[in-house]
């Protein structure tokens, strides 16, 4: 695990970078049961707005989750929370690039939101917020 | 039986689902997404936060949608970590149904209990359904 800082308004979530491939996506269509089309058939998502397959976001949000969860654990297992809106597909040879920051705190230290977002080549796929129950974190 | 968007209703609870939680799913679920992060006091037998999207899918799968359907927004609020050897409960139901510029919304509560019955983790999730004469949405 990584050192922990103390939180405070501006500080920096660890980045964490992942690359996604169309074998990536089959395995996890394949773990989590959701063989949408779109995201595993070429030919059905050439005939969507999409033009190609495109990432679960729910794999893009794991990763997101990977970015908290190897920082602050006990706070964001027992209370926590993660919000996300995808904003722009994710697709086969993207590398994505998970940040984020404290932007609140509680008064008395005991929770804390970050903004977090994915990013690919600058331009946001996917934006929200992760609360952290501070008081729960024992490392 | 496949749903289309027309046949949803708000408050239209899905059948509950079950999910057992074993030490290949979570390894399985590791390797899908890259997840390599090592959880204090882990033996690798915890799951990472994010296998609550597969098995609240236990529920909201139990009636099979249209293809082509696109998840916009999610979120989830974690109340306790699951480990291998859970065995998970999901109920779901339809919160809220909206069109915005001409394209269906749907979105869907989930809430998970263990076999103790104790809460993990909470679920919401808003989804384009394409439109239910099966073409596909683009």
């Amino acid at each position: 695990m990584d050192q922990k800082p103390i939180l405070r308004p501006g500080t920096a979530l660890p980045p964490l970078t992942r690359r996604v491939t169309q074998d990536l996506i089959d395995a996890y269509a394949d773990v989590s049961g959701d063989h949408n089309p779109i995201h595993v058939d070429p030919t059905f998502a050439a005939g969507t707005r999409f033009g190609r397959t495109i990432a679960h976001g729910m794999l893009t949000m794991a990763f997101v989750a990977q970015a908290v969860s190897r920082w602050y654990w006990d706070a964001f297992s027992r209370g926590g929370s993660l919000e996300l809106s995808f904003l722009a597909p994710v697709t086969p040879g993207d590398e994505v690039v998970m940040d984020g920051e404290i932007v609140d705190m509680a008064e008395d230290g005991s929770s804390a939101v970050l903004e977090v977002r994915a990013t690919v080549a600058g331009r946001t796929v996917a934006a929200g917020k992760a609360t952290l129950n501070v008081k729960e974190e024992t490392g | 039986m496949s749903l289309t968007y027309d046949q949803l209703t708000i408050g239209m609870r899905f059948p509950s689902g079950r999910f057992d939680v074993t030490d290949e799913v979570i390894a399985r679920y590791r390797a899908a997404t890259l997840d390599d992060v090592e959880l204090p006091g882990d033996g690798g037998n915890t799951a990472p936060l994010m296998l609550a999207a597969v098995f609240t899918r236990a529920a909201t799968n139990s009636i099979p949608g249209p293809r082509g359907r696109v998840l916009v927004k999610q979120s989830f609020h974690y109340h306790r970590p699951v480990v291998s050897g859970d065995q998970l409960t999901v109920d779901a139901y339809v919160e809220d149904l909206y069109q915005k510029r001409g394209r269906n919304y749907a979105v869907v509560r989930t809430s998970t209990r263990n076999q103790h019955g104790e809460l993990i983790v909470e679920g919401l999730s808003t989804t384009i359904w394409p439109p239910s004469d099966g073409q596909t949405e683009n």
